[in-house]
């Protein structure tokens, strides 16, 4: 009994404090690349080098923060919230084989699952808007919603190119498929869909361009306006790891995942993923924002017209192939 | 089955930007009106910064009030002793020697760019909020504003409200050193505004969200009161350093940037274009300081001694933010009787309440950075 | 912090075990390690201090690098920086966002008017420091403090989290509401000069043709609209520009006993603000402006403060802890 719970239980807990110290440390990338592109510092007293222990210093501070809930706040709905966003973005990574040789969940739809299970993030976003009885709060998650059930065709499309090109939605065969040519390589179709996947995923990972959610100088801090605290560290953290979850796919789709060219192991996901964080970073701390409506627009206008072109591209490709 | 539809008025939603918010720009309060992201209706408050500086100016005499002025539109504080200076020399009848005229000019040139950095600055923090693009557009303004509050400190011995201009001249000189400093700060500046210029006008995303937003027509531009960026942005061709030249403005080779539609885009270039007419300035300056006298007033004993005549006066010059002006009415004591400060931020804020209704709450952030509003200026 | 340190020592049980002692002292420390390392400013300004304090955000002098990053929401702030002259108006705000901010909070108050007011103590609508309004932990004097200073003042905050003292608490219900208003009647004579201005003056039915006659021939720009307080009579002056031809016209009316004059509101639209103003600085009266409310000072003020009768130093508080209250939080600071 006992060694089967730990058999179950010991591998979801590795993956875990894995993926937070990862995104501890991200989020300390984040300020120190953001530094340097400001011609700053960043963190550097606290911990010797380049204040290493800033992150553990930041989440031991949310933790011990009192905990506030407004008083007209629906208090269960509220707590619900964050909790809700951190298990769906951490249940996102038992489907990728990102730290041990395989995943935890390996079934043959694992991309579908995955999308899945991220999109389920809204739910929890619109919870926490709406128990905040905060008005920014409340314009914030009608944007996110808007924003996120319009950018999920074009993320989804976008996944689907390289799919129908390898003919599997599993990952551990659009993995063994890129082991010569990455998908990113495929002339035309594999930049198309990577275009359009980084974009929606920005938009999907709620950063400049495209955080109209958290828009500071219009809506405070959007959702989270209201959170203080555990709660807030919650967000703060799940924020991260739903992004590093997407940066984990698009290395898997696009860069070959564990394949490289000297050697095949699965650090090089993790790899390819901070070089794909990093790149999120630099757009980020170098764009303004965009309006709601020019990004609904966008969307709709040119998005998810170029993937569903990008899409019947790949199909034709595939039946020349087929059929050739 | 019948087919019921339910029209329901929920009503706008209010929402309160402000006095605390990123984006006010100090302490100022918006009621908006909203109708899904919509602007209906604006309310706005003011006087959250309110010192009744002009209740205090009747308290303290003409000498100690420059000081006390600077600290009024705090984001260029010489215009402000500039201004006042001027008007009680115009009902005093006190020349200024052009050794002082000089001085004063390059120190207020120099901090208009410093004033103008910071509008632009603060710009991207209203269009790309602190955690992203905007905040690294800030960051750099700030960073050359630092340079030019080097050069304050070395003039006058303060980086922020120098103390530079008294009643009848000016209170330090200009050293050598300190002029090739401004000669080397000019060189350096100038590229990087070309840079910061790029960095707007040729990103697709700040066109977006500044052109065809908060289009000021030119009758309201002038109605209103607006002045400086504002008025000429919407293509007014006012500017006091040109229309009644003061110190020794008409002097010098410089032109007045105009713009075109009066969108919140064209207030930004125009702003980034005085930047570089304001560097000429100080490069004509800067090739030669005519010599003279600091002060053409004796030195007093007192504050007290100092008595303009009865009367009325106005006197504008040309701030950062449009024409501020002085006026003061002298009972013939060493106090004025009532002084009234024209402030450029109050008649240029004034313009929202029209501009607001029919944008989105985005666009309301976009259009008040534009106008660039000091609160020590609105309220004072 | 208070619930943990409290919820910590209620644990009698564990504070038998060997070592207990030393165990929350360290983790005491920890904490104290974490609130000092972590500390994050409220984005708040007020004036002139406000810009200092972002160029001590800003790269030169970059507090990120002692871990500071701004927050826009004031429940995930645990400091505020109080940069600037706190005005009565601004005062109840400000004591709501203190509140508003999740324990551990702390308060620095920067540059002389957060600490006392400095040369504007004595005017009617300024708070003589933030102190009187919420509780302060360092005071960072200058006019405006330095970015050194500004660092200097974190630093010592950081001292004094180290060692784990906190702000004393200060309860919101204890304060009374005190309100003196306008209870101190001045009885020294004021003394009212008479009319020095010697511009144009128009009579005050004219006041309208005169401005549409004007209107018509370009003087487009409003400059502004001010009062003066004369010996028997409220002066308003006007003064208009003219743009294209580069001219002004300016002109004075008397108020006259019913301190009433036509509004401006419907020809200019700038004129809207500037009679709001000298309506609640002066009193006067504008037929025809259809939102004649006061614009500077608070709805509920009483008295017109450029009035030369009314006392500079007309305090009016809103948050006003008794003398009693506030020495007590004082020393316990």
């Amino acid at each position: 009994m006992m060694d089967s719970f730990i058999a179950f239980a010991l591998p979801i807990f590795k993956t875990i404090s894995m993926l937070i110290l990862i995104v501890a440390y991200l989020v300390w990338l984040e300020r120190k690349v953001a530094a340097k592109m400001q011609s700053r510092i960043g963190p550097y007293s606290v911990g010797s080098p380049h204040g290493w222990l800033q992150p553990l210093a930041d989440a031991l501070k949310l933790m011990i923060k009192d905990d506030a809930v407004p008083k007209n706040a629906d208090k269960l709905l509220f707590t619900f919230g964050p909790i809700w966003i951190m298990v769906v973005s951490l249940a996102s990574f038992a489907l990728l084989p990102f730290y041990f040789d395989n995943p935890m969940l390996n079934v043959d739809l694992s991309l579908m699952m995955f999308i899945a299970i991220s999109s389920l993030i809204i739910i929890g976003i619109f919870v926490a808007g709406w128990s905040s009885n905060n008005k920014y709060a409340l314009i914030s998650v009608l944007r996110m919603t808007a924003q996120i059930i319009s950018y999920e065709i074009p993320l989804i499309i976008s996944l689907l190119i390289p799919c129908i090109l390898i003919g599997s939605l599993s990952f551990g065969e659009i993995i063994s498929f890129q082991e010569d040519t990455w998908i990113i390589f495929y002339p035309i179709l594999g930049q198309i869909s990577f275009i359009i996947f980084m974009i929606s995923a920005l938009a999907e990972g709620n950063r400049i361009p495209f955080d109209l959610s958290e828009a500071e100088s219009e809506l405070i801090s959007g959702y989270t306006t209201e959170y203080s605290g555990i709660k807030f560290a919650l967000f703060y953290l799940a924020e991260y790891v739903h992004l590093f979850g997407i940066c984990v796919l698009g290395s898997i789709i696009f860069f070959g995942g564990p394949n490289g060219p000297i050697f095949t192991s699965n650090i090089l996901i993790v790899i390819k993923a901070l070089l794909f964080f990093t790149l999120i970073l630099f757009i980020r701390w170098s764009f303004f924002r965009i309006r709601i409506d020019q990004l609904l627009k966008f969307n709709w206008i040119r998005l998810i017209p170029l993937s569903f072109i990008g899409l019947l591209l790949a199909c034709l490709a595939r039946y020349y192939v087929d059929f050739n | 089955m019948e087919n019921r539809v339910i029209e329901r008025d929920f009503g706008d939603l209010a929402v309160n930007m402000g006095p605390q918010h990123p984006s006010t720009h100090g302490v100022f309060r918006l009621k908006l009106y909203l109708q899904g992201e919509r602007i209906n209706k604006v309310e706005s408050f003011l006087g959250y910064l309110h010192r009744g500086v002009e209740k205090l100016s009747e308290k303290l005499d003409y000498d100690q009030l420059p000081p006390v002025l600077e600290r009024d539109d705090y984001l260029s504080p010489t215009s402000n002793s500039l201004g006042f200076c001027n008007a009680v020399e115009k009902i005093c009848d006190i020349k200024v020697s052009r050794k002082a005229s000089y001085i004063r000019v390059l120190v207020a040139e120099l901090q208009r760019i410093s004033s103008h950095l910071v509008a632009l600055g603060t710009y991207g923090l209203d269009l790309g909020g602190a955690l992203g693009g905007g905040a690294s557009l800030f960051l750099y303004c700030f960073r050359e504003r630092e340079k030019i509050l080097d050069i304050m400190e070395d003039l006058t011995g303060t980086r922020f409200h120098t103390n530079m201009n008294q009643i009848g001249g000016v209170r330090y000189d200009v050293t050598t050193e300190s002029i090739n400093k401004i000669k080397k700060l000019s060189k350096d500046l100038r590229p990087v505004l070309q840079d910061f210029a790029n960095m707007v006008s040729k990103d697709e995303i700040f066109m977006k969200r500044t052109k065809d937003i908060g289009i000021i027509s030119k009758a309201l531009a002038e109605e209103s009161g607006g002045s400086g960026p504002i008025a000429r942005g919407s293509g007014i061709n006012f500017d006091v350093r040109k229309n009644k030249p003061y110190e020794c403005y008409s002097e010098f080779n410089f032109d007045i940037p105009l713009g075109v539609k009066g969108d919140a885009y064209d207030r930004t270039i125009v702003r980034m274009e005085e930047n570089i007419q304001s560097l000429n300035i100080v490069d004509q300056i800067t090739d030669g300081i005519p010599p003279g006298d600091l002060n053409s007033r004796k030195p007093l004993k007192s504050s007290k001694l100092t008595k303009p005549p009865k009367g009325s006066s106005y006197f504008s010059i040309e701030s950062p933010r449009g024409e501020l002006g002085f006026f003061i009415v002298s009972d013939g004591t060493s106090i004025p009787y009532r002084m009234k400060i024209r402030a450029p931020s109050f008649s240029n804020l004034s313009i929202v309440d029209k501009l607001l209704p029919g944008t989105f709450i985005a666009d309301s952030v976009v259009i008040l950075g534009s106008l660039d509003p000091v609160f020590g200026d609105v309220d004072r | 912090m208070g619930d943990v340190n409290k919820s910590l020592k209620d644990i009698g049980s564990f504070m038998k075990l060997p070592g207990a002692n030393l165990f929350i002292t360290s983790t005491e420390q920890l904490f104290n390690w974490a609130k000092k390392s972590s500390l994050w400013p409220l984005s708040f300004g007020l004036a002139c201090c406000a810009i200092e304090m972002m160029a001590t955000f800003s790269s030169r002098y970059d507090l990120d690098r002692l871990g500071m990053i701004t927050r826009a929401s004031p429940r995930q702030a645990d400091l505020m920086i109080v940069a600037g002259t706190v005005t009565v108006k601004m005062a109840e705000r400000i004591k709501t966002l203190y509140d508003q901010m999740a324990g551990p909070k702390y308060v620095i108050a920067a540059g002389s008017c957060a600490i006392s007011g400095d040369h504007y103590r004595h005017i009617y609508s300024v708070v003589p420091g933030v102190d009187w309004v919420i509780p302060v932990d360092v005071y960072v004097p200058g006019c405006p403090p330095t970015p050194e200073a500004f660092i200097d003042g974190i630093l010592e905050l950081q001292k004094i989290i180290a060692v784990g003292k906190t702000s004393p608490t200060f309860n919101a219900s204890t304060i009374e509401n005190q309100k003196n208003l306008l209870s101190e009647v001045n009885t020294k004579p004021i003394k009212k000069s008479e009319n020095v201005i010697e511009s144009k003056f128009i009579d005050k039915d004219e006041l309208l043709s005169f401005i549409l006659q004007v209107k018509k021939e370009g003087f487009n720009y409003l400059k502004f609209i001010t009062a003066t307080d004369f010996d028997n009579n409220l002066v308003l002056t006007y003064l208009l520009g003219n743009n294209e031809q580069n001219k002004e016209v300016e002109f004075n009316i008397k108020v006259g006993e019913d301190l009433k004059v036509d509004s401006l509101s419907q020809i200019y639209v700038g004129a809207d603000w500037q009679e709001r103003e000298v309506f609640d600085l002066f009193g006067i009266t504008f037929n025809g402006h259809q939102n004649l409310k006061r614009i500077m000072m608070p709805d509920d003020w009483i008295g017109h403060p450029l009035r030369k009768e009314y006392r500079m130093d007309t305090h009016y508080y809103p948050y006003r802890p008794t003398r009693k209250e506030y020495e007590k939080w004082k020393t316990e600071l």
